[in-house]
Parts: C-alpha cells; sequence; structure tokens
C-alpha cells in the first residue's frame, strides 16, 4: 500500500503537468458520472430543461393577461388561469424577453394574491422556487441542486452567488447544473468518438500493414491513404452537418460522424510516423511505441471530436438539452451585461480539453519511457 | 524544372489516386444526402411547398396607386430656388403649387407639391419591380405593361401621373406558376379541371394566364411528393442515381437551386470570397503565431520560455473559436472591457466584406475570426515544431521547420475549414459555411451539394500539393 503511494507519488513527480491533467480529468469525471441518471443523478445535478423555453411562445397571450392584471381587474384572472400562468414554466420563458419581465411578475402577481393558503395551494408541486414570506410572494431561491433545471424567471441572469454558484442564464436556468449536466454529454461524445474511432482505425492501419513483407505492400497503403483522404475532405463540420440533415440529433448520429474523421488520423499516426512499418521491419519498434502513439491519437481525436461536437451545439444543432457550445451561444447577447454564461461555459469546455491533452501527453511520455521502481 | 520519366510516373500516380479520393468524397456524400435520407428529403420539400397551398395569388400580381410626391425645404427658400433645386420649370412649379406666391420666400410647414405624380424610378426600386434593382430596366417594364397611360418627364425624369393605377406585374401563365412552386404543370392541371376566374368557361391550360387576386387549388402533398421524388431522382434505381450524380459532379453540373431558380454552381461561386478570405487570413495566422511559438517551446531561448511557449501553445489548442471570438469582441467593442472601445465590428458593411473595397473596415470584421480560427493550427504548428526539433532534427533547421509546418496542415486543414464555418455565422460574413447552414435548413440539396464538393475538391487539391512539397523537401533532405 505504501509503496503503491509512494511510487503514485514518483509518478506524479516525474510528470507534474500530466498530473494535473489527470486531477481536472478525474474532477470533470465525477461531475459527469454524478450527473448520469434519472433526478440527476447521485450529485442531484438537475436536467437542463431547454424545451420550455425556445418553443415558440406567444407573448401577446401574456401580456394580454398582465395588462389585465396592472388595470386593476383581478377578477379577470380566474384562480385557474393565474394557476396556469404561475405553473407554466412556458410563460416565464416567453416573459424573459421582455426587459421589465420580472417587474411585471412582482408587480401584477403580488398585488392579486394575499391569501397565502392560495398560493400555498397553487404553488404546491409545481413551484418549488416560489415562496411566501411576510405575505410577500419571492423567489425561493434554493440553491443548486433541483429535480428539473426548469427556467425561472425571477432568478434569471443572477450573478455567481452562494445559491448559483455559475449564476443563471437568461431564463434562470442554474448555469451549474447545465455545465455539469454538458459535461456528461461532452465526456460520452468524445470518449465515445475517440474509442470507435481509433478502434476503427487500427484495423484499417492492421489491413495496411499486412502485406507489408510482400512486393504490392506500399501499392495497397497508398490506394487505402488515397481511400482515407477522400474521407477527409469533407470538413468534419461539413459532415456531420450532412448527417443530421438526414437524422435526428441523438448520440449515435454524432458520435459515428466524428469516430469517421478519426480514421485519417489513426492512420497517420500508426502506418506513418513512428510506430509504422518502417521501425517494425528495422527491429526498434516496441509495443511501448505502439502504446505511445495510440495514446497520442486517441486525445488528438478527442479533442477534435469535442471542438467539432461544441461547434454542432454552438449552431443549435447537437443534442437537444444543452452542451457548452449551446451555452455558450446562448449567453452570447449577455456577454457584456451577464458574461458569467459565456465565461465559465468555455473554461469548463477549455479546462477539459488541456485536462485531455495534458493527461494524455503525460501518459505518453510515461509509455517511452521506462519508469523508476520503488525507491 | 525538369521532370524525371520516374518523376513523371510518380506525379501521375499521385494525381491518380487523387481522384480516387475525390470519388471516395462524392460517393459519402450521395451515400448521406441522396441514398440515405431521401425519404426525410421529400417530406421536408413537401412541407416546405405545400406551405400557403390555395393562397391568394398576390404576389403574382401588384397595383399600385400613385399620388403627389411632397417635400420639406427650410423655411426661408423661395419657389425658384427650389425649382432649380430640382429641375423643374418655375411655370410647372407654380402652376402645380397656385396657393403660393412664387416672389414670397416660404413660411414655415408649407407644403409643396413637386410633382402630380411619383417619379417612376422611385416606385420601381420601392415596388422591387426588377431584381436586381436594375431602375431603368423596370421603367422600361413599368411602361411596356402599362400601354395606355403616358409617363410625362420633368428635368429628364419621368413620372406617372396622379390618380392612375399602374399594374406592376403582369398575370403569370400556368406553366410559369408551376415552375415558380416547382410542381409539375400537370399535377395543377389535374385538380383545376374547371377553369379559372379569368376563363370560367374554358380549360385551363399550360400557357393560360392567372388573374390577380384569382385562386387557384395547389396540387395536394401526394402529388407534391411524387414530383418531388422524380425531381430527386428517387424513381430511378440507386444505381442509376449514383451514376447520374457522379456523372454530373464530374462535369460540375449541380442543377438549380430549390430556393431560387439560379444555378448552384453560381451561388456558390459568389460565396466563395468569402470564406477564402477568411480561411487565407486565418492560415496566415496561423503561421505567424505557430512557427515564432514552436521556436520558443523548444527551448531556443532557454528553459523558462519554453515552458510559457508550450503551455501557450495548449492554450491555443483547448479554447473553442467561436468562444474566443466573443471574449475578443467583448474585448473590442464600444461599451466592452475598454472606455469607448477599440473599434466597432460592421457586420453589416458590405464594403467590409472585401479587402479591395475599404482594406481598414475589412480589417476590423475579418480580424477577430480570423485570428480565433487560426488558433488551432497556431498551437498545432507549434507542437509539431517542438517535436520535430526535440526529436533531434536539428540539423537542417530551416527545412525541417517547414517539413514540421506541413505536417499539421496536412491533417487539420480540413478541420480549420469546418469549424471556421461557424465563425462566418458568426460574423455574417456571406461565405459557403453561412450558406451552407442556411440552405441545409432549407433542405436545398443542390447548393449543399455543392458547396460540400467544391470544398472536397480544394481539399485533394490541396493535399496533392502539401504531399509534392514534402516529399520534394524530403528528397532534399536525403540528397543534401
Amino acid at each position: 500500500m505504501k509503496a503503491g503511494l509512494r511510487r503514485c507519488w514518483l509518478l506524479a513527480r516525474r510528470e507534474p503537468i500530466g498530473s494535473l491533467g489527470l486531477i481536472v480529468l478525474l474532477f470533470w469525471s465525477v461531475i459527469a458520472i454524478g450527473a448520469i441518471g434519472s433526478g440527476g443523478g447521485w450529485l442531484g445535478v438537475a436536467r437542463y430543461d431547454r424545451s420550455t423555453v425556445f418553443q415558440e411562445l406567444n407573448p401577446d397571450f401574456v401580456y394580454y393577461r398582465a395588462s389585465l392584471a396592472l388595470d386593476g381587474a383581478p377578477s379577470d384572472l380566474s384562480r385557474q388561469e393565474l394557476g396556469e400562468l404561475l405553473g407554466d414554466p412556458e410563460i416565464y420563458g416567453g416573459l424573459a424577453d421582455a426587459a421589465d419581465a420580472q417587474n411585471l411578475i412582482q408587480d401584477f402577481i403580488q398585488p392579486l394574491i394575499s391569501d397565502e393558503a392560495l398560493i400555498a395551494q397553487l404553488t404546491a408541486g409545481r413551484q418549488p422556487w416560489l415562496e411566501v414570506v411576510d405575505g410577500v410572494f419571492r423567489e425561493a431561491d434554493t440553491g443548486l441542486i433541483r429535480d428539473n433545471n426548469r427556467p425561472l424567471m425571477p432568478a434569471a441572469l443572477k450573478p455567481p452567488s452562494w445559491n448559483h454558484w455559475f449564476g443563471t442564464d437568461r431564463a434562470g436556468h442554474d448555469t451549474y447544473a447545465a455545465v455539469a449536466d454538458s459535461a456528461w454529454q461532452g465526456w460520452l461524445i468524445g470518449f465515445l468518438a475517440a474509442l470507435i474511432g481509433v478502434a476503427g482505425g487500427a484495423v484499417v492501419a492492421l489491413v495496411g500493414m499486412l502485406p507489408a513483407s510482400t512486393r504490392s505492400g506500399p501499392a495497397v497503403r497508398s490506394v487505402i491513404k488515397s481511400l482515407l483522404d477522400g474521407l477527409a475532405a469533407l470538413p468534419p463540420l461539413a459532415l456531420l452537418l450532412l448527417v443530421l440533415l438526414g437524422h435526428a440529433p441523438s448520440t449515435w448520429a454524432l458520435v459515428l460522424p466524428l469516430a469517421a474523421i478519426a480514421l485519417p488520423l489513426v492512420w497517420r499516426e500508426l502506418v506513418e510516423e513512428e510506430s509504422s512499418i518502417a521501425l517494425y521491419r528495422s527491429r526498434s519498434w516496441s509495443v511501448r511505441t505502439l502504446a505511445a502513439s495510440l495514446i497520442r491519437v486517441f486525445r488528438d481525436v478527442m479533442i477534435l471530436a469535442l471542438l467539432v461536437e461544441a461547434g454542432i451545439s454552438f449552431l443549435g444543432l447537437g443534442q437537444t438539452p444543452g452542451g457548452w457550445g449551446f451555452m455558450i451561444a446562448v449567453g452570447r447577447a449577455w456577454i457584456l451585461t451577464a458574461p458569467w454564461m459565456t465565461l465559465i461555459a468555455g473554461l469548463a469546455f477549455a479546462s477539459l480539453l488541456m485536462g485531455i491533452y495534458a493527461f494524455g501527453s503525460g501518459l505518453r511520455n510515461l509509455a517511452t519511457r521506462r519508469v523508476p521502481s520503488g525507491a | 524544372m525538369r521532370l524525371s520519366p520516374g518523376d513523371r510516373r510518380r506525379l501521375l500516380v499521385r494525381v491518380g489516386l487523387a481522384l480516387v479520393s475525390l470519388w471516395v468524397a462524392l460517393s459519402i456524400i450521395f451515400l448521406l444526402f441522396v441514398g440515405a435520407p431521401g425519404e426525410f428529403l421529400v417530406s421536408k420539400l413537401s412541407n416546405l411547398e405545400n406551405q400557403g397551398a390555395g393562397q391568394r395569388l398576390e404576389e403574382v400580381v401588384g397595383e399600385v396607386e400613385v399620388g403627389a410626391t411632397t417635400k420639406s425645404y427650410p423655411a426661408g427658400s423661395t419657389l425658384p430656388e427650389i425649382a432649380e433645386d430640382q429641375g423643374l420649370s418655375l411655370t410647372d412649379l407654380s402652376s402645380l403649387n397656385p396657393q403660393i406666391d412664387p416672389r414670397q420666400p416660404l413660411s414655415r410647414s408649407t407644403v409643396i407639391v413637386l410633382l402630380d405624380g411619383e417619379w417612376l424610378d422611385e416606385l420601381v426600386v420601392w415596388n422591387r419591380l426588377v431584381l436586381p434593382e436594375d431602375a431603368a430596366e423596370g421603367i422600361e417594364l413599368l411602361k411596356l405593361r402599362n400601354p395606355g397611360i403616358t409617363f410625362p418627364a420633368v428635368g429628364g425624369r419621368e413620372y406617372a401621373p396622379t390618380g392612375k393605377t399602374l399594374t406592376l406585374h403582369r398575370g403569370i401563365s400556368v406553366a410559369d406558376f408551376a415552375r415558380v412552386r416547382r410542381i409539375t404543370t400537370e399535377d395543377i392541371l389535374e385538380v383545376n379541371p374547371r377553369g379559372s376566374a379569368g376563363n370560367p368557361n374554358g380549360r385551363l391550360h399550360a400557357d393560360s394566364f392567372l388573374q390577380h387576386g384569382e385562386q387557384i387549388i395547389l396540387p395536394l402533398t401526394r402529388i407534391t411528393e411524387a414530383a418531388i421524388r422524380h425531381r430527386l431522382g428517387l424513381d430511378r434505381s440507386v444505381g442509376g442515381q449514383y451514376m447520374a450524380f457522379i456523372w454530373d459532379a464530374v462535369r460540375f453540373d449541380f442543377d438549380t437551386s430549390f430556393q431560387s431558380q439560379e444555378s448552384a454552381l453560381g451561388i456558390v461561386a459568389g460565396r466563395l470570397a468569402g470564406t477564402v478570405q477568411l480561411n487565407l487570413f486565418a492560415l496566415i495566422v496561423a503561421l505567424a503565431i505557430g512557427v515564432p511559438l514552436g521556436l520558443l517551446a523548444s527551448g531556443v531561448r532557454g528553459l523558462r520560455v519554453a515552458q510559457v511557449g508550450r503551455l501557450l501553445s495548449t492554450l491555443a489548442l483547448a479554447a473553442p473559436s467561436f468562444w474566443l471570438a466573443l471574449l475578443l469582441i467583448a474585448a473590442v467593442t464600444p461599451d466592452g472591457l475598454f472606455e469607448g472601445g477599440l473599434w466597432s465590428i460592421p457586420l453589416t458593411d458590405p464594403d467590409a466584406r472585401n479587402i479591395t473595397d475599404s482594406p481598414s473596415q475589412f480589417f476590423k470584421l475579418y480580424s477577430i475570426p480570423a485570428l480565433s480560427g487560426g488558433l488551432l493550427l497556431a498551437g498545432l504548428v507549434a507542437i509539431s515544431i517542438r517535436r520535430r526539433i526535440k526529436a533531434g532534427d536539428g540539423a537542417a533547421r530551416r527545412r525541417s521547420t517547414i517539413l514540421a509546418v506541413i505536417d499539421p496542415l496536412r491533417v487539420y486543414l480540413p478541420a480549420m475549414i469546418g469549424l471556421n464555418l461557424v465563425l462566418e455565422v458568426m460574423f455574417n460574413l456571406q461565405g459557403m459555411g453561412l450558406l451552407l447552414i442556411q440552405r441545409i435548413f432549407q433542405a436545398d440539396q443542390p447548393v449543399v451539394i455543392a458547396i460540400v464538393a467544391i470544398t472536397a475538391l480544394f481539399l485533394v487539391w490541396s493535399f496533392l500539393m502539401l504531399d509534392g512539397a514534402r516529399a520534394l523537401l524530403e528528397r532534399r533532405e536525403r540528397t543534401a
């Protein structure tokens, strides 16, 4: 046990940057694994509920109701309608575009209902974020962990605080929960794409290496190479766009084209670089060089896949809920007034990428060099 | 340079293999876009085209009522001054404005009637009679379509007299209408057997004219779908479709766009400049940052500097370009990071989109996307240079640096071009990327295919060039 720890320490001393990358990766893995499953997983991180905000809304309806209420005609707003107004996050989403939406809600809902029991009844189980304190109706800022990261108008565009570590976005989603949720997606898509891509690429490389000793070897390889060049000639983002034109954005519709992008990279790494056939023939090839190459190409493919996926989700074409690129796109209009949305999503993404790069490089360095054992 | 027979053979082999690459790229496009999601395309297109079925044809025929043009001049002007300014005779102006004494200066809020009608060229431009707005051609058309009206001229400009109703467009024929809606004429005739409002007794023919406000029935989805299938070629066998697709691509025949009746190739060619400028500029940035960074990181100037260089090149790799671009926008724009801002980004200025029109505006628009778009490649170039120099390849450093630059370009050029699509959308650069994303939403198959095929052609060509350069450099290194 003690020796094992000591060995780890030695490894960390040898590769400080790689260890830092490992720590970053572990951090994001904990968040990603914690967010798996229903109810936000064991971390209790809420699912990012985008559907209710970006649906086609009817602002006229909301303003009609609001103006009725503001004209001092509370009886026009029936109990049921009020319940709809309170209980329907879509309406909050619709109001989110109005500059004074928050005031509107507070101004017209508060005077209407002084009956605490009514509010309790209306809000029970539906509006966990609304509470009544001293007869005043206000946002119950219950903090990070919710069963559903729903749009919450009174909490929109709040800067980072103890309740919302990373602030909230324009519709009142909690940014931390959205980042954590996206971490899971990012991990899954990047990792799967790299895994499938590298495995598939290795098979292609093997086919290319088989006739190595025969005279037709180079010819076979240059034909395979030109086939792969044809694949590489379709820019990754354009390839993904073509796929998404015909298929609903699902995990596989994203992962498989991203894995296809990997094939030329793997070929290059395994056949043309240091683990190549030439080295194998000259007997300076070893399992270590092969491992180092695989690690390196895995790292590169994963970074590229994540970048392309972020680009797609920035364009709003990614998987339905969120994604870091999507968060950056949403925060675009508020970059000057509420920069935390964009900044934090981007920093989270960049830190994951740097973590992958640093850890991959560290692992590769260890693979190429012999590690001192024990003392 | 003279080629030896061996070189010539190698060159031929390379070109042949490049053609194989092109063929693979085209086949993948076919598989993704023509073959597999054919059904999806049909339903999407028929949905798009059935919107507004059975609507009144108001967009087909338009009418305009012309009134008198009025204009404000500063108080104190006199009628002769205004007549001179407008190029009108004083008698004409006086007869149009009998309540005004030509010798007195005008008092405040007097309304001067300049014309007993409206300028034809203004009518033409406002009503977008001819697209693109060629006023002279539009005036001719207007005169041609309203033969019963005489158009008086003042100062060389013709105007339409008050109280007349001008017809802007003539009715269109059923065949034209079918072409505009992209349905076959037969389909329209089949569901409209009884003639039309303009011609209730006779049958509708391909060349009968549809009148203003006339209602005809547009074919049902079923018929439209059949027409679309026929247009997409889905009623042929897969093999036949594939052969036709390849043969069209080889001849650069990408069909006309589904959205506007222009050739897809022409549309794409018009957007080429935006993408080429962005990527060229990004490439320059990548080399200008990547090469010095790589030399720094390989420890040419000491260990501390090398570590900073390594960190910077990793950073350049990890930050997504659109995020960096956003931060840079926030930094430079007015009400951004700095008081008063550094410059404002001319997102809508057409002059800024071309380097020859206005270089200063061009750099204001392109510098941020080029910088953020080129940074990924810069990081890769830096890492590659460091790797090569560390591997002890320092003998012929200059040549080896060039080789180290070619390597990441060869692998990551497609990724850079792909990711820069997003920047085109962000900065409204009017390039192929913006076009691609617009047309993908509209299921405009010919334009999308043309864009991807032309990009693939360019990339295969650049692979050929880079491989050739690499082979030449390596041979020189061996012989040196």
